[in-house]
């Protein structure tokens, strides 16, 4: 069920970039009827196809606060998708050299955790910098992923403006990425950037 | 090779891609693929983006979607930020011990301040890392391997199977094709020391995480025997391959458990009382061995209790249960001496209690299974109502 009201989904953004679980819940549901069935089908695999969805909505989750400045949500959710089938696409490549070494009764090699570990050591990285952020900006950070509040909520526990709580959250966001990069971990697509824009 | 348009290039790599989407390509045009993959990746992502804009007028209507499955999905995504927490649980205090505790304490306190002059901030002698994977594997002839030594894609071989380490480290059965006549009816065991964990593929495709501490035994011949039984000490998560032909039957000390093709954790240490059972797909048929003909069918969400009173049976919260799967430790309502037991096996340590009641504060929150365990107590002592003391591998538990 594809949000066609554009007002809907710009509000549902708003939420989002402050860090609504239930609005990127939202989300994520009205896309996935779309992008699961096609995930599936280009990857012939129900687990590769499942960490496809994860690994994008991940990395859009991750950076949740770009999202506002981004005019067209449905494209950019699928240059998200298109880009870890591209990235399952070259894995393929590679492996199904490797598939021919091995006879198996179970084709499908996916390793079944894999995606378990990558998160668990993603989380641990996120950890890590939540510990060192200077207190008011960790309390901010605590109450926002921690409880669930929201930015208003915040801002009246704290007697902190609106905006000093929101850009103690995107600077939180962004200390994280930084640190998620600095382990190898990428974030985003720079291809995103890319030359052939078609749509 | 010649030089190529942008234009042609882009429909090159249209044609190839769309073939590789219907699962056509040739192993030439395979070849040519990765190359564009590799030189042009962008260009190859615009063409798989038109593809999925294409997709959405799909004739084919889309299947009901799986809200199980993208709730498990979502919880993943959003648990890496989100901030974990240990609270006090609100319980019902006895006002009686309240003023006997309260006196206690304080009378403590003076006396330890005096001792150590002052000193707030506990400083912990020794701190220590968290589990990992370690296993030991026992073969059929009773030859055991340490899985942590053996490399990556190390062929293990024996009767007919070959066992490989894949890159994540799970340990992965194949059949192999040219098999001599081969004694299949060994069995395995698959073991995990304190302060390890291990995921294993069975030989039927089967997935098993093993917790720490405990061990699975099956028969390498499970891919094709009629019953599929497994003996488990310890905890660990099935995920069980469907095959309604063939049972997959999880036996305990206490308790024997038979399945069709679900997922579910099953914790059964020597040193609980009670072997608990979390369903979270599928359905499960639960029965004591020592009186086989009570059981009881478990439904998703639901969690068997087996004591010496029998099963009992109740819905949960199951990412609860699987926490440990996930890399947290997840508590609702558990008391400091239960939690205390299970950090114990993850990071191969004794636990001792200077003072009994540290047993009774409850909590609820969630820690990261990969801190180390300085990192972790200090989440406990945050909560004011206990304090810890690590010497080697040993944690004192004081009640503040």
């Amino acid at each position: 069920m594809a949000l066609k009201d554009r007002g809907k989904e710009h509000e549902l953004i708003k939420e989002i970039v402050e860090g609504s679980e239930k609005a990127f819940s939202v989300l994520f549901y009205s896309y996935i009827s779309v992008l699961y069935p096609f995930a599936l089908k280009f990857t012939k695999s129900e687990h590769a196809a499942e960490e496809v969805i994860q690994d994008a909505f991940l990395r859009i989750w991750l950076n949740r606060d770009k999202l506002d400045h981004v005019e067209n949500v449905k494209a950019y959710l699928y240059k998200y998708v298109s880009n870890e089938c591209l990235s399952h696409l070259r894995k393929k490549m590679k492996e199904d050299k490797a598939i021919d070494l091995l006879k198996s009764r179970h084709s499908d090699l996916d390793n079944v955790t894999w995606d378990a570990i990558h998160l668990n050591e993603v989380t641990r990285l996120i950890a890590s910098v939540v510990e060192k952020l200077p207190h008011q900006r960790r309390k901010i950070y605590e109450l926002s992923r921690g409880e669930g509040k929201t930015i208003p909520e915040i801002s009246e526990i704290l007697g902190l403006s609106s905006s000093t709580v929101k850009n103690a959250l995107v600077i939180a966001l962004k200390k994280i990425r930084e640190n998620l990069i600095q382990h190898g971990i990428s974030l985003f697509w720079l291809i995103l950037l890319g030359i052939s824009i078609k749509k | 090779m010649q030089l190529l348009s942008i234009r042609s290039m882009e429909e090159r790599i249209k044609f190839l891609v769309a073939k590789f989407n219907s699962g056509e390509l040739s192993a030439v045009e395979k070849a040519e693929l990765q190359r564009l993959v590799e030189d042009y990746p962008s260009m190859v992502s615009a063409e798989i983006t038109d593809l999925l804009y294409a997709s959405e007028s799909n004739s084919e209507l889309p299947a009901a979607v799986d809200q199980h499955k993208w709730n498990k999905v979502l919880g993943k995504i959003l648990a890496v930020d989100r901030h974990l927490t240990v609270k006090k649980s609100p319980v019902k205090i006895y006002l009686k011990w309240i003023a006997v505790a309260a006196v206690l304490a304080l009378v403590i306190a003076v006396v330890l301040r005096i001792q150590t002059g002052g000193k707030n901030k506990d400083s912990f002698a020794t701190d220590i890392a968290p589990g990992g994977n370690r296993a030991t594997l026992t073969l059929a002839n009773g030859k055991k391997i340490s899985l942590n030594e053996i490399a990556e894609g190390e062929l293990i071989r024996e009767a007919g199977l070959s066992i490989s380490k894949a890159a994540n480290g799970q340990l992965i059965y194949h059949i192999e094709k040219n098999t001599s006549t081969a004694d299949d009816t060994g069995v395995n065991v698959i073991s995990t020391p304190n302060g390890g964990e291990w995921q294993i593929r069975l030989p039927d495709g089967s997935s098993v995480w093993l917790n720490a501490a405990s061990s699975l035994e099956y028969p390498i011949n499970i891919g094709s025997t009629t019953l599929r039984k497994v003996k488990l000490k310890g905890e660990a998560y099935f995920e069980v391959a469907k095959d309604s032909k063939h049972p997959f039957i999880v036996e305990t000390a206490e308790q024997k458990l038979e399945v069709l093709g679900t997922h579910f954790n099953v914790n059964s240490y020597a040193d609980e009382n009670l072997t608990k059972t979390t369903l979270l797909e599928g359905s499960i048929r639960i029965s004591e061995i020592i009186n086989p003909a009570a059981s009881e069918i478990l439904k998703p969400g639901q969690e068997s209790v087996l004591s010496a009173t029998g099963i009992r049976i109740k819905d949960v919260d199951t990412d609860e249960s699987i926490s440990w799967k996930n890399g947290y430790f997840m508590f609702n309502n558990e008391k400091q001496e239960s939690i205390l037991r299970k950090i114990a096996r993850w990071y191969n340590v004794k636990v001792e209690y200077a003072d009994e009641e540290a047993k009774d504060v409850m909590y609820y929150g969630t820690v990261s299974r990969f801190d180390k365990i300085s990192q972790v107590l200090r989440k406990f002592e945050q909560t004011g109502e206990v304090r810890f003391d690590i010497d080697k591998n040993k944690i004192t538990v004081y009640k503040k």
